[in-house]
């Protein structure tokens, strides 16, 4: 019995420092966060005062909150659905071409690789109203039928849009670099996807009558990749929350024109760091928290329960 | 997108007859839609490093010019704020 009761406090000692370590590094900051987000507490101030839920009710009323709200879920709503349609269609189609699929693998996955930071600031020259390839490749295709188009005259006629300071564009210009440097990664995902489908069930599924490539993908491949997809949303969904090193770089001094491109992180930023209130920003994380963990209690229910064929 | 790469297999040759008797479209028009598409990305995606590399041969001026192709004029840089400090 003493044996055993050794035996069992053996595996406390082994788990021990990883669930201490969680607790200090994960849970508690938490915890602290949600503390101050009760408080009005600023770097240097020796004392913080309890304000209940005003930072919360602050987050829910002001306009400039409802700015932050609508432009993280815009990019979210824009970003996502892109980054998971392209990069399951990269990986169809790649996983079906017979040379240079490697090739393609690479390129795609070069924006992943590189440094999103940087990147912002090459876009940045590439998308500048008048030095950019962007403008001055559009403005080649002047004279063409490519002026048939209603919105391509009028660039024509005028100016190409102002691309990062346009308030009418700023948030979808964002959200185009975001599916650019995140699509590849998806491809990734997909592609392990993809080669765990066994190869019987597609012979199966043309014994029974699914002649076509559309069946064969939505009976066989579209089920198949259920858990792939579910943790590619997910972990596109979370990405997509965290933007911030493009509104960063692009628009320093604060949310990008009218506060258009006005995200949560960046919120955080501004609120806790560039203005020392930590207690707003404390709040923004908490519900920024709420959101993250929201999408992964959602992820976990439907992976146990919903997409599971194997 | 074409039948093989919505079942994302790989076209072997015993395929390709019976794939290509079915559909309108040959075997390697498919092919060469398909790296069509793929090409396309590639260059969107491509674009900023082609701006990053090629500025990074350029000169201020050349920038602002749209001047100099890929590659510049390869001319020395010319700093005249570190000439003027004598460095």
């Amino acid at each position: 019995m003493a044996g055993q009761a050794n035996t069992s406090r053996v595996h406390l000692w082994f788990a021990g420092p990883a669930i201490l370590l969680m607790f200090v590094i994960l849970i508690v900051p938490i915890f602290i966060a949600a503390g101050l987000s009760f408080t009005n507490y600023s770097l240097g101030n020796s004392g913080a005062q309890f304000v209940g839920l005003e930072n919360y009710e602050r987050i829910f009323t002001r306009s400039t909150y409802e700015k932050m709200f609508i432009a993280t879920f815009t990019y979210v709503g824009v970003v996502v659905p892109l980054t998971v349609g392209l990069g399951l269609g990269a990986a169809l189609l790649i996983n079906s071409v017979t040379r240079f699929g490697d090739l393609y693998k690479t390129i795609y996955f070069l924006p992943v690789m590189a440094a999103l930071l940087a990147m912002a600031i090459v876009w940045e020259f590439a998308l500048h109203p008048t030095i950019g390839i962007v403008n001055a490749t559009l403005t080649r295709g002047c004279g063409t039928f490519l002026e048939g188009w209603a919105w391509y005259a009028q660039g024509c006629e005028r100016t190409f849009p102002l691309w990062l300071t346009d308030r009418d564009y700023a948030i979808w210009t964002v959200a185009f670099i975001g599916v650019w440097q995140g699509f590849g990664f998806n491809m990734v995902l997909y592609l392990a996807g993809l080669t765990s489908i066994p190869r019987e069930l597609y012979h199966a599924a043309e014994m029974d009558g699914a002649k076509s490539g559309w069946e064969r993908f939505r009976l066989v491949t579209w089920p198949m990749l259920g858990p792939t997809t579910v943790f590619v949303v997910t972990i596109s969904c979370i990405r997509s929350f965290q933007v911030f090193d493009t509104v960063e770089a692009f628009y320093p001094q604060g949310g990008g024109p009218g506060k258009s491109v006005f995200v949560m992180m960046f919120a955080i930023y501004e609120k806790a760091i560039q203005q020392n209130l930590m207690g707003i920003g404390a709040a923004i994380t908490v519900v920024f928290l709420a959101f993250v963990m929201a999408l992964t209690l959602v992820q976990r229910w439907l992976v146990e329960r919903r997409v599971h064929y194997s | 997108m074409t039948d093989a790469a919505m079942t994302s297999q790989p076209v072997v040759s015993d395929q390709k007859g019976a794939r290509s008797d079915s559909s309108s479209m040959s075997w390697s028009s498919r092919e060469a839609l398909k790296h069509a598409v793929l090409i396309v990305g590639a260059i969107i995606v491509l674009l900023p490093f082609y701006v990053m590399v090629s500025y990074s041969f350029k000169g201020p001026s050349e920038i602002m010019q749209q001047t100099g192709g890929f590659f510049g004029s390869q001319e020395l840089f010319r700093d005249d704020f570190c000439v003027k400090l004598g460095n």
